[in-house]
């Protein structure tokens, strides 16, 4: 199993917009979760979530519409 | 009296059976956060390394809550920097006693020994002993993320098969069957369920591990598990004839005296501040 790139996105109270906090890699979802509530716990953040790079679709017009984000 | 003496109005019995299990879970955590701190280098992957750190710290803040109840409840101090116990009389599960090997032994004591010690902990939560139920509950949520990793990185070396799956299925045998000592034979707890101090007897919670981890693992037998009448048990039952109850298991050796030196800072007591 190859790790994946997740990224890593919080906020610091519930209503706040959700910021891009950093970035993972990660066999599966269930360590990835794991791994980003321990590496980015420097704030006390009301909520966090991991989405898997691979997920994240492209909304630019210049994009193919299916373009997903690209693994560095 | 402080309010988390008020329960300590107990026999003998009782109270040595609570002091036991306290210095039990005390030295456990330490050699776990010993062993997780470890691992902090040499993992991997580099975000396995930071969240053994971070458990390692976890357990290190855990030992030191329950030296503080040593401490206050039974006038037992214990001061990991300048412990002068021998290895003998350690009370900490026998798989923590070396230097693990490889991350199979870390796995391995990450899904057995760490969920071990919540079990133990969990058993006082609600009405309980006082001062171990008003920490449960933020303990338990830290062992959450202890259990997710465990239960990641099982799942992640039983699918990539071949030799790691051999090594982590060596080590799971060898942790469960010195963490199954650790909850002692049938009933060594009686008189804390009779005093109200815990709710469910060791007995039951080895049951729940084996139980839990047999659900996990997609071949408990390969662990040395076997299916009974009652759930899952050890393949090879343990003999309780050595068992030694101040130290919660059968073997009589100890943690290894260099990972003592290093917990106590052996080798830099010139530089001691206090």
């Amino acid at each position: 199993m190859t790790d994946q790139v997740f990224e890593v996105f919080c906020r610091v109270a519930p209503g706040d917009p959700m910021s891009h906090i950093g970035t993972l890699n990660a066999p599966h979802i269930d360590l990835a979760r794991v791994y980003a509530w321990k590496i980015y716990d420097e704030e006390d953040w009301s909520d966090m979530w991991v989405i898997p790079r691979a997920s994240i679709v492209s909304a630019h017009p210049a994009h193919d519409d299916a373009a997903r984000v690209k693994s560095p | 009296m402080n309010e988390g003496a008020v329960k300590l109005d107990l026999d003998d019995a009782a109270r040595l059976g609570l002091q036991t299990t306290v210095i039990a879970l005390s030295d456990t955590k330490l050699l776990l956060g010993y062993h997780y701190g470890e691992w902090t280098f040499g993992p991997p992957a580099i975000e396995a390394g930071i969240a053994a750190c971070s458990m390692a710290q976890e357990e290190f803040g855990h030992t030191r809550l329950f030296n503080r109840i040593l401490k206050r409840e039974f006038e037992i101090e214990i001061d990991p920097l300048n412990d002068t116990r021998s290895p003998e009389v350690f009370a900490s599960i026998a798989f923590l006693d070396r230097a693990f090997k490889n991350w199979a032994d870390l796995v391995a004591a990450n899904v057995v020994v760490d969920q071990a010690l919540s079990l133990v902990v969990s058993a006082f939560a609600d009405q309980g002993f006082d001062p171990i139920a008003r920490i449960a509950d933020k303990m338990l949520l830290e062992e959450r993320f202890h259990y997710a990793h465990a239960q990641g990185w099982v799942r992640l070396m039983e699918e990539k098969g071949g030799a790691p799956r051999e090594a982590l299925r060596d080590s799971l045998s060898r942790a469960i069957r010195d963490t199954s000592a650790f909850f002692g034979p049938p009933g060594h707890d009686a008189t804390l369920l009779t005093a109200g101090l815990k709710h469910i007897d060791d007995d039951a919670l080895r049951q729940r591990l084996l139980d839990r981890l047999a659900t996990l693992l997609p071949e408990p037998e390969a662990v040395g598990l076997t299916s009974g009448d009652r759930g899952w048990t050890l393949a090879e039952p343990l003999s309780w004839d050595d068992w030694d109850s101040a130290r919660r298991r059968l073997d009589r050796d100890g943690p290894d005296a260099a990972i003592l030196d290093e917990l106590r800072g052996t080798k830099n007591v010139a530089f001691k501040t206090a």
